[in-house]
């Protein structure tokens, strides 16, 4: 169903993932294109969450291969994930709240000073370096002396996606990044998405708001009961079809 | 002029960071000449209760792991000096210095096991490894256990000498706690206590950051373990592996404020003055320092250091409004 091509920045094919007696995966695919911002769609429990905990190194697939850039990959670790160019904002959010904005920027690939292996975190040069990258994505930057604990929801995922985009990354994933936003923050994070699509990074957008995706992505994937049961250009369907997609009456 | 110097302490949730080292430090070389042997023993025994808090505050406080099991380093620290100094008469110096090495690689070895838990299992599993220490030493021939274990005549050093000793061993632990808790190893410290599942889901690992810092605490606490093995003269299983060390140290820290560098100091001396003046009240002593607790952790939970900033953050925010 899904052979890799040039045009695919990532593909996963067959990914199955068990959790004791839950299938969550029972042989997904999902493919992603160079520069586009991908949709992954599905009922609650579909398995999105999972596949794109596999895709980013915190579960390792029973089953499955993934390719990036033409390149089969595993990734045994969240940081093996990171350094071959996938970030992931995950849907409980992963910053740390009693640290501050730039603390989580840098949380593990810490940038430090010193003599040989005595190092001490150079906080000056991660401070200016996390000023420039929140500024340039979003227009509600916080400042990066602030602690998460103080930020608006809206803001937090700000830094999470401009965390994810700091690092040259080739693929950026976010999980819901809107769930529990009011309007005015969702279309500061829809911003900053469209933003990050402009540097060419690829986007796997997960989200259940049809709306959306279908203005903010160029192809869609639905998931359903832990298999991808169906893929369209977002030109090329409406709501409607989505809908029925995911409750299953229609057929791929 | 005052409202940037209590601006800028108020910007660091510890209000004492900079100045601690360097106010300890100052105080040392004012007082080193004119102390008597009595002022030197007190001092040597608050330094010795300020270290043993500020090792424990490495992982009770910055690690969030409640640790009930560190009166095994001290044991451990103490028994490794007196019986390396009795079967093979090194230096006392030297022989401090590997004591203090044992007890952090006993950190490792009870880390490991260990870090499988969290919260209260952690507490109640380093419990049970401090009970079965203190069992196993007590029922051991070879240390003489059972009964007193006097030091060699090695370690019977006057009165200034330990001074020395735990002066120099307060200011290495404040110094390497800075030092760790200013790296990267410190910021995944605190970010794995606050939010292990985020610090985890970007790459942070659990047991490879904690395990040096048990290493570090154990370190420490086995040293403070050799001084005070140096100031006893004469040692006991009760008087070594006693749950009372990690207890103290605790109480120390949450009163003082856990996770801060000021707090185990401030706990410290609180807690230190309590006992030597409450001593004669013998049967109220403990009640005293009960009711003390409680206060804290019902009206400030961020201990006394959280209190403090807290006020100075208020000051600042009232200036600043009141210039507006
Ligand atoms: N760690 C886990 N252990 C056990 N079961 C799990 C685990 N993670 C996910 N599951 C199960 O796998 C299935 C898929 O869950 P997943 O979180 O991937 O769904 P989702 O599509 O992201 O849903 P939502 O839209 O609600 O976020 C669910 O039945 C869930 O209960
Ligand atoms: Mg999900």
């Amino acid at each position: 169903m899904t052979t890799p091509s040039n045009d695919y920045i990532l593909t996963a094919t067959d990914i199955v993932k068990t959790f004791g007696g839950v299938n969550a995966l029972r042989g997904a695919n999902l493919t992603m294109r160079r520069g586009e911002i991908t949709a992954l769609i599905g009922d609650n429990g579909a398995g999105k969450s999972t596949l794109v905990r596999c895709l980013s190194g915190i579960h390792q697939p029973d089953s499955g291969t993934i390719t990036l850039d033409g390149q089969v990959v595993t990734f045994s670790t969240p940081l093996a994930a990171r350094e071959a160019g996938i970030e992931t904002v995950h849907q409980n959010l992963a910053l740390v709240e009693d640290l501050t904005v730039w603390q989580n920027f840098f949380l593990g690939r810490e940038k430090t000073r010193g003599f040989g292996p005595i190092r001490w975190l150079d906080s000056r040069r991660m401070k200016r370096e996390s000023a420039v990258l929140l500024a340039d994505l979003a227009v509600n930057a916080p400042p990066v002396t602030n602690r998460v604990r103080r930020l608006s929801g809206g803001q937090r995922q700000a830094v999470s996606i401009a965390r994810a985009a700091g690092w040259g990354s080739k693929i950026v994933i976010m999980d819901e990044p809107t769930a529990a936003l009011g309007v005015q923050e969702t279309a500061r994070v829809e911003a900053v998405i469209t933003r990050l699509k402009e540097q060419g990074v690829a986007i796997l957008l997960i989200s259940h708001n049809f709306d959306q995706v279908l203005r903010l992505a160029d192809h869609v994937w639905v998931m359903r009961g832990g298999l991808a049961v169906a893929e369209r250009r977002t030109a090329h369907t409406s709501g409607d079809e989505l809908v029925s997609l995911i409750t299953g009456a229609l057929a791929s | 002029m005052i409202r940037q110097i209590f601006g800028f302490i108020a910007k660091f949730r510890d209000p004492f960071t900079y100045g601690t080292a360097v106010v300890v430090a100052a105080v040392l070389y004012l007082t080193a000449s004119s102390l008597d042997r009595g002022q030197q023993n007190d001092l040597t025994s608050l330094f010795l209760l300020m270290t043993l808090a500020l090792a424990w505050n490495l992982v009770g406080g910055y690690g969030g792991q409640f640790s009930l099991g560190h009166s095994i380093f001290v044991g451990v620290g103490s028994y490794a000096t007196a019986v390396i100094l009795t079967l093979l008469g090194w230096p006392l110096i030297p022989t401090m210095i590997i004591a203090a090495v044992m007890s952090a690689l006993i950190g490792l070895l009870l880390a490991y096991p260990l870090l499988r838990l969290r919260g209260p299992y952690l507490a109640v599993g380093s419990l049970g490894m401090a009970v079965a220490a203190y069992g196993w030493m007590i029922n051991w021939d070879f240390t003489k256990a059972s009964q007193a274990y006097a030091m060699p005549k090695e370690a019977q050093v006057d009165f200034a000498t330990m001074y020395q000793f735990a002066t120099v061993l307060l200011l290495i632990a404040i110094v390497s706690i800075v030092a760790l808790v200013r790296s990267p190893l410190g910021l995944r410290l605190v970010a794995l206590r606050d939010n292990e599942l985020g610090a985890a889901s970007i790459g942070v690992k659990r047991v490879r950051t904690l395990l040096p810092v048990w290493a570090l605490s154990g370190l420490l606490t086995g040293a403070m373990g050799a001084v005070y093995a140096v100031q006893q003269g004469t040692l006991t299983v009760d008087g070594t592996f006693n749950i009372q060390f990690s207890l103290d140290a605790a109480i120390i820290c949450v009163i003082g404020g856990l996770g801060t560098l000021s707090g185990p100091f401030i706990g410290a001396i609180i807690i230190y003055f309590l006992r030597k003046y409450s001593a004669e009240y013998q049967n109220y002593a403990l009640l005293i320092e009960a009711v003390v607790l409680v206060i804290v952790v019902r009206f400030f939970p961020a201990g006394i250091v959280g209190l403090i900033s807290k006020g100075f953050r208020a000051i600042v925010h009232r200036r600043a409004a009141a210039q507006k």
